[in-house]
């Protein structure tokens, strides 16, 4: 770039705290300069969700995953246990598995294998925080929506496990931000549509480049658990398994260091 | 699923650290990370903070590993090639306002110092703390803010020479 190796006016005016500010994602306080309000921009940018392409190999690296995670339960002891450790991984890693698992709602020995392979709580343990929470209630709802009745009695049975009972479903999912799974919700099939980011609970405003434009995460069982990954597995992360998630839109929670626009 | 979703929430920012640091070898140097990463992840304990510090660790490992054995392998002097290698020059004025996009703004930040371009994606890209980058690239954590500070500085100039307004 021409003339970037010298400086020329200074980075005007733009003080330790202020950077300082700007490299935290937080608001900018009243008074700063024009050009605060601008690295700001660009940082929201740099930090903005996927562009196509960027979540191109994931199918090989889910492969690695399974494999490993496979390989995990073998490494326990044979025979009876290797049987559920992949039993384990299935449930884990199915539709619903892994937010259930975070949740503590699944079954004791299996919880407990997940526990050891993706690190949820052991068995016993009180179901883990909102965000776990929020992502059960949400697997339930999109199968509800979308997918076969099955799966919906699947999630609907978790979520039973993780709230205490069917009848506090609908109380459960509301606390946890997902007000539209009462009991009418669920026997009409038919829940109101909710706003499509999952975001967390206590996430910071601007940060991590997350791969959300458009994306619903659900409605996929693909529990590849066990299965050894034929073809080549190579851990190249080639194009295959590219998700084109339409268009890649700002990151709303930026919105704190932007100045109302004119 | 629950691989999944964590693989779409870091990829992009494993990516684009990758782009400043290995710049002509993302996408594979990425492919080695994520098999070390799901060879440990049975074992690991941490939250999702913890994870990720742990994950850009080893992207750092793996493109300093990439860049000794590119050096090795090369037949011409260092300093020319890479020059030569580099992105395309970077166009400041691809960031104005309307056009302001992921790519261009990450093609300014990989034309800064490397110690400054790697500490800004790690704090403002991978969303690590400062503690937590001094020790990934192991500098002190005030060595860390002064960089990122000069860094972010860099880039306003950049954008204030090409006469960018909002």
């Amino acid at each position: 770039m021409d003339g970037f190796l010298f400086p020329g006016r200074c980075g005007g005016g733009l003080d330790e705290l202020v950077l300082d500010v700007l490299l935290d994602g937080q608001p900018l306080p009243p008074d700063v300069p024009e050009q605060a309000y601008l690295v700001a921009e660009m940082l929201a940018c740099l930090a903005g969700p996927a562009v196509p392409g960027e979540l191109a190999g994931q199918a090989a690296a889910r492969a690695a995953y399974a494999r490993a995670a496979a390989w995990a339960g073998r490494g326990a002891a044979a025979g009876v246990r290797a049987r559920l450790a992949a039993g384990a991984a299935a449930a884990v890693l199915g539709l619903g598995g892994a937010a259930a698992a975070f949740a503590g709602a699944l079954p004791g020995p299996v919880q407990d294998l997940a526990h050891q392979m993706i690190g949820a709580p052991p068995a016993g343990r009180a179901p883990a925080g909102r965000a776990a929470a929020y992502l059960l209630c949400g697997e339930y709802e999109r199968a509800l929506a979308q997918g076969p009745a099955s799966a919906s009695a699947d999630a609907s049975q978790k979520l039973a496990m993780a709230a205490g009972g069917a009848s506090k479903i609908g109380a459960w999912c509301a606390a946890a931000g997902r007000p539209g799974l009462g009991p009418a919700a669920r026997s009409a099939g038919n829940p109101k549509p909710q706003p499509g980011n999952a975001k967390t609970a206590g996430q910071k405003p601007r940060g991590k480049a997350r791969g959300q434009a458009g994306q619903e995460s659900g409605g996929k069982a693909t529990g590849q658990a066990g299965q050894e990954s034929r073809g080549k597995a190579t851990g190249q992360a080639g194009p295959a398994g590219q998700e084109s998630r339409g268009k890649a839109t700002r990151h709303a929670g930026q919105s704190g260091t932007r100045r109302a626009g004119p | 699923m629950a691989f999944a979703c964590l693989f779409r929430d870091v990829q992009p920012a494993l990516l684009r650290y990758l782009r400043v640091i290995a710049p002509e070898a993302a996408e594979d140097v990425a492919g080695e990370i994520w098999l070390q990463v799901v060879t440990g992840l049975a074992g690991f304990r941490g939250g999702e903070e913890a994870f990720r510090g742990w994950l850009f660790t080893i992207a750092r490992h793996r493109a300093v590993d990439w860049g000794r054995s590119r050096a090795r392998r090369r037949t011409v002097p260092l300093a020319q090639s890479g020059v030569a290698e580099r992105l395309a020059a970077p166009d400041a004025a691809d960031v104005a306002l309307e056009r302001m996009s992921t790519q261009a703004v990450l093609a300014l930040v990989g034309a800064l110092p490397r110690d400054q371009a790697e500490i800004i994606v790690l704090r403002v890209v991978a969303g690590l703390d400062a503690q937590v980058v001094a020790r990934i690239v192991g500098k002190s954590p005030g060595a860390v803010r002064v960089a990122a500070h000069r860094g972010l500085r860099r880039l306003a100039e950049a954008v204030d020479r090409a006469g960018v307004t909002r």
